[in-house]
């Protein structure tokens, strides 16, 4: 799911509150005492940097959790790949900064009935080899991902498709077992990208690594990768996209994961920019003449939730006393120095906000009852409704999520108000990762805090891995037939407005008794060194082509 | 002598290699987290053909001694084994990336050597004022944490006067050396001062010893009297020391590479053993345990040919 995003899993595995103490020193020897914590002003927020202007040779670019371990677009579906990805393999269809989506590599996907998808693609496209991109690539890039040797991030995609067939060079058909508009939405990830045939099946394996390459249709194609110290992506020659011409020769990513070293790196002027800026990294860049940092939605969310039947937060009561004893505002204003926003539910208002059907998912978000205020009477009296519960709640969090960490002291702290003791552990990446999948592992915990995203501009089957009782994330056992019924029509409704109405039908029943903690929705925070502008600032950079709107500022 | 001390020595190596191995491999297995789960994109619906698949093709499932034998059968066959994470044979992951880790150890062992010496002599020989300063600074630097050292470095050096670059390994032997200028800092700090203040004490103590005085009353030249006697002598304990924090270098290399985001062993080692990637975690684990060993050994030949009185591995009964 694009929320047990494993938090964990790419991010630095070694010495974080060390790391983070050191960050915190560094923040303080840069700029004195100016960076008072709290002293967020109302956010504003930027979809693109100021378009630029001039042609660059050399960018140096940061991957803040890590070195990729693959670069096949099957595989990738985590913020260090796809940044990558993103601008070496074209997706049949493109999402948009604003979270909408539009034409990519196919100019028209059309349903000729209820289970027949029709994708007409482009004629114009090249490969970087210089070989036309044909139905046939399509078709093998697809297929492929049925195939668990490939080891498709999204097979769940493919999960209603019957047959994938060209018909015609041009022209692609997806047979389905029943109506599926998700397959639609996941054509704009890596799921959806295009790679060469010939060149699959001569890579097998290796496809995506640094021995293997790849071979795509996208602005940038793969440079020089030096496993553990660098990837660097060189401009196309041509790019079938006229309106999209990159201005930047040479992108060369680097992998620092540590927070303090990146500050330096970014101040230094040697690492040119970055997504996913902390926020000990962000105070040291608030008022650096660097650069500018911008902060844009995103589509990232945290929350709280049960890791089993038996945690006392798989009873609504222990999750409404713990929503009423949270001050999410102090919060946003001291983890993330006010870079997060509320929200009543965990889907960040960025999956919808551009919707077709906006107004319609407006409206029901707003008819949800507001985010409850601090209020420790009533959570004592809910509390006290609910005899013979268990005051002691474990609580897992990423070793080195700094941010999650901090956020959990807040939670600790409000819930000792109401006689709720919450303990704190702290997992390694590979225990954290596994604990999604394994219920050995979630065995001696009643709640994992998780730093997720929502991929794909749908908002319903986010939801659905959360509440459908065949889940595999869905630990608590919560089963609401409502829900279940009226996401299921919304990922197989065709008219968005419809798909919108059964959203907001399931979101108005699992608002009252999910099992989940809202915390906040941070915002995406990017740095761009002053000579450098164009990049988009929202967190649909993931899966769109960024650095091809990437240039020099003179 | 030397000859026998040798092979003594290997086989106790060899042996302390079965010994660690199995246990880094016991502790590794034990840990508890699904390696598997780790190169699953995402966290996205998880499917369990692609988890069996994964589990399948690295052999997560086989019992403990299965594994451990097959790892055992690999090694003494020159085979390191597959990296899960990085998809690449664990030779050619750490033989990429050892030249880096290699060239910071000894440009901080040189350090140490050179620059932690002389500042103990001098303080040794001065004594008075110069003592007292040596003491100080030296003792500051011992009570600052590599990490912290290191982000001062950085601030300092790459941010505010911008000579140094604050991260990456660089290309060719000057960049490199540039690049890990910092590094190699932050990572000798606390041994330097380690080294000056043990130096400065043996040194300090021979200068009253009685051959000294002796040598001094009989009229030989000061330059002598401190070469031939005072530091010859003081070498003893100056050496052990040096072996020892050279020996810690190569285990405080992890921290450094990570923060300075150089691409050598030890920040392999930190990546691989956060994703359990059990073949690299084992291959290092037993390549720093031979380090180790093959830097003691050495320090105890150089202390025997200094000093003929101590026999060589120690006294025999």
């Amino acid at each position: 799911m694009h929320a047990p995003r494993r938090p964990a899993a790419t991010r630095r595995p070694a010495a974080p509150a060390v790391a983070a103490a050191a960050a915190a020193l560094l923040v303080l020897s840069a700029c004195g005492s100016s960076a008072a914590p709290g002293s967020g002003k109302p956010a504003e927020l930027t979809e693109f940097t100021p378009a630029a202007t001039g042609q660059l040779d050399r960018v140096t670019w940061n991957l803040p959790t890590g070195e990729p371990l693959s670069l096949d677009p099957a595989r990738v579906g985590d913020y260090s790949p796809s940044t990558v990805v993103s601008n070496l393999c074209d997706p049949l269809l493109r999402l948009h900064a604003d979270y909408t989506y539009g034409p990519g590599l196919a100019t028209a996907w059309t349903w000729t009935d209820p289970t027949t998808l029709v994708l007409d693609l482009r004629e114009d496209v090249k490969f970087w080899d210089g070989n036309p991109m044909t139905s046939a690539d399509a078709v093998a890039s697809l297929e492929r991902q049925q195939d668990p040797a490939t080891r498709s991030a999204n097979a769940d995609a493919l999960r209603n498709v019957t047959a994938i067939e060209a018909d015609g060079p041009h022209r692609v058909t997806v047979r389905f077992k029943q109506p599926d508009q998700l397959f639609v939405k996941a054509l704009t990830n890596g799921f959806g990208a295009v790679s060469e045939a010939s060149y699959l099946a001569k890579a097998g394996a290796d496809y995506g690594t640094p021995g293997g390459g790849l071979m795509c249709t996208g602005p940038y194609r793969l440079g020089e990768w030096r496993a553990g110290e660098s990837i660097g992506i060189t401009r196309a020659g041509t790019y079938w996209d006229t309106a999209l011409q990159p201005k930047v020769k040479e992108l060369t990513f680097r992998f620092i994961t540590d927070g303090s070293t990146l500050t330096g790196a970014l101040l230094s002027g040697e690492v040119d920019g970055s997504y996913e800026i902390n926020t000990a990294t962000a105070r040291a860049l608030a008022h650096s003449s660097a650069g500018t940092l911008y902060r844009g939605a995103s589509a990232q969310t945290v929350f709280l939730t049960p890791t089993g039947p038996d945690s006392p937060l798989a009873d609504p009561r222990t999750i409404r006393a713990l929503q009423l004893v949270l001050d999410r505002d102090a919060l946003i204003r001291n983890v993330y120095d006010g870079a997060a926003r509320k929200l009543k539910t965990f889907v960040p208002a960025l999956v919808w906000q551009h919707d077709p059907a906006a107004a319609t998912y407006t409206a029901g978000y707003d008819a949800l009852p507001p985010a409850p205020a601090v209020d420790l009477d009533r959570a004592r009296e809910i509390l006290a409704g609910a005899p013979g519960g268990r005051t002691d709640i474990t609580v897992a969090v990423a070793a080195g999520d700094q941010q999650s960490l901090q956020t959990l002291t807040f939670l600790q702290d409000a819930a000792r108000k109401i006689g709720l003791n919450v303990r704190i552990k702290q997992l390694q990446p590979a225990e954290l990762s596994g604990l999604f999948y394994d219920p050995a592992l979630r065995r001696g915990l009643d709640a994992v805090i998780v730093l997720g995203y929502v991929e794909l501009p749908d908002p319903s089957s986010y939801v659905q891995q959360m509440t459908d009782p065949g889940s595999p994330f869905n630990w608590a056992g919560y089963r609401d037939d409502t829900v279940t019924a009226a996401l299921g029509e919304a990922r197989a409704a065709t008219d968005p407005a419809r798909a919108a109405d059964a959203f907001n039908r399931a979101q108005a029943a699992f608002v009252e008794d999910l099992p989940i903690v809202p915390i906040a929705a941070p915002d995406e925070r990017m740095f761009l060194n002053r000579r450098i502008s164009g990049a988009p600032a929202t967190f649909a950079y993931v899966n769109m082509p960024w650095a091809a709107y990437l240039g020099g500022t003179r | 002598m030397t000859a026998h001390y040798l092979l003594r020595r290997a086989l106790g190596l060899l042996a302390t290699l079965l010994a660690a191995s199995l246990a880094i491999y016991g502790g590794l297995f034990l840990a508890p987290g699904d390696p598997a789960t780790l190169l699953v994109g995402g966290g996205k619906p998880p499917n369990p053909a692609l988890l069996a698949e994964i589990h399948r093709q690295y052999h997560l499932d086989d019992p403990f001694l299965t594994r451990y034998w097959h790892w055992l059968t690999g090694m003494l066959h020159g085979d390191a084994g597959t990296s899960l994470a990085h998809h690449d044979s664990v030779a050619h992951l750490i033989g990429s990336r050892i030249g880096t880790t290699a060239l910071l150890i000894a440009y901080a062992s040189t350090l140490i050597l050179l620059v932690g010496t002389a500042l103990g002599t001098l303080a040794g020989l001065r004594g008075g004022r110069t003592a007292t300063a040596v003491t100080a600074a030296t003792g500051t630097l011992m009570a600052v944490p590599t990490f912290v050292s290191a982000v001062l470095l950085i601030w300092l050096f790459a941010v505010r006067l911008g000579w140094l670059p604050a991260y990456g390994t660089g290309d060719g032997l000057a960049d490199r050396l540039r690049h890990l200028t910092l590094p190699a800092l932050a990572l000798a700090a606390s041994w330097l001062a380690y080294v000056a203040q043990v130096t400065r004490s043996a040194v300090h103590t021979e200068q009253g010893s009685e051959h000294v005085q002796t040598a001094r009353g009989r009229g030989i030249p000061e330059r002598l009297v401190i070469r031939r006697h005072v530091l010859r002598n003081a070498s003893g304990p100056i050496l052990s020391v040096a072996g020892v924090s050279v020996a810690g270098l190569i285990a405080g290399s992890s921290v450094i590479e990570q923060t300075f985001g150089l691409n050598g062993v030890g920040a392999l080692l930190v990546q691989s053993a956060a994703r359990q990637d059990l073949a690299v975690v084992q291959a290092l684990a037993l390549l720093t345990v031979t380090a180790f060993a093959l830097v003691n050994t050495a320090v105890d030949v150089a202390t025997a040919a200094l000093d003929h009185r101590t026999p060589i591995g120690g006294a025999r009964p």
